[in-house]
């Protein structure tokens, strides 16, 4: 599940900085936008759907806010795995097609011509 | 994205197929089955995750989509066409069953604060391991975190993540609107990512 306590010296620095930068953008730093409104902005992002104003602010907030930074690069990477892992269950599948699957398909393709009176 | 269900034939051959079955050559249907058969029933267990089930919805598939073969229109293949028919016949047992409902998985989502600032600290490694056994074992692990997902999600991650749909057709086959879609969308990479999440932090090991 997700952290709060990682991270060295480096990340409290990053994070000491965070606040401030955080507390300029709630006092109106053109463009910028919260996590809350960066999160539901995630998919047309990724889908390229945006404008250029809502890119540039989603582009922005990931550069100025580091748990958005990361967040990204976590839920880009869990989608890419999802459709990778998937990808390769179907590899495994392909190899050993079930024969009586088959024989039905070709059973049940007959059996309906038949009722349809239909010789082909 | 490239799409699944796509196996890659030589379009005229395509072509010609589709004319043998068109005509109702018996030979060309059962060339088609064998061919398409795994790829589908890849897809529709995926979905209905029942291997009986799986198998009603693909032999379905192919007698509808033979029955209409004539509607046919060449801008997709062959194989590409029975994988949306087939989708569709495993979503329309889902519905039956009431399986897509959307259900709560708060605690997978993220959390802000009153002011809209994320409280998570997400740890996330630079890049996948070196070795392949390493990367196969996570694969695993995602599948069986996938599987973990409620039906509508998993539905939803699917449907755009895997098999490359659009959103608005993803909405379409799920009997949503676009802009639930998209949430639905959202909240399943997300529930995905906290639940593959220990293996970036350490926490268990694939």
């Amino acid at each position: 599940m997700s952290q709060t306590g990682a991270g060295g010296d480096g990340m409290n620095e990053r994070r000491g900085l965070w606040q401030r930068i955080r507390h300029w953008m709630s006092w109106g730093l053109h463009g910028a936008m919260t996590c809350e409104e960066f999160d539901r902005g995630l998919v047309d992002y990724l889908d390229g759907n945006l404008g250029p104003l809502a890119k540039r602010q989603i582009e922005l907030h990931t550069l100025l806010c580091p748990h958005c930074h990361r967040y990204l690069k976590a839920y880009d990477r869990a989608r890419r795995m999802a459709g990778e892992s998937l990808r390769e269950a179907d590899e495994e599948a392909l190899k050993t097609v079930p024969e009586d699957l088959v024989q039905a398909i070709l059973a049940a393709r007959r059996n309906g011509h038949e009722a349809a009176g239909d010789p082909g | 994205m490239e799409r699944s269900g796509t196996g890659q034939h030589d379009p005229e051959d395509e072509a010609a197929l589709v004319d043998r079955l068109k005509a109702g050559d018996e030979r060309a249907f059962e060339l088609v089955v064998r061919r398409e058969t795994g790829r589908l029933l890849a897809a529709a267990r995926r979905l209905v995750r029942d291997e009986a089930t799986a198998h009603d919805c693909v032999q379905e598939a192919f007698l509808s989509a033979f029955r209409a073969i004539d509607s046919f229109e060449p801008r997709s293949s062959v194989g590409a066409w029975l994988n949306r028919i087939t989708i569709n016949a495993a979503l329309m047992r889902l519905r039956k069953e009431r399986r897509l409902a959307e259900t709560p998985i708060d605690d997978l989502l993220p959390t802000f604060d009153a002011d809209g600032w994320r409280r998570d600290l997400v740890e996330v490694p630079d890049d996948d391991p070196e070795s392949e056994l390493e990367r196969r074992r996570i694969r695993e692990f995602v599948r069986a975190k996938i599987d973990m997902l409620p039906d509508g999600y998993r539905t939803a991650l699917i449907l755009r993540d895997l098999e490359g749909w659009s959103t608005r057709e993803a909405a379409e086959a799920l009997g949503i609107a676009e802009g639930a879609m998209k949430v639905r969308l959202h909240r399943a990479r997300a529930a995905l990512k906290s639940l593959i999440e220990p293996i970036w932090t350490g926490e268990v090991s694939a």
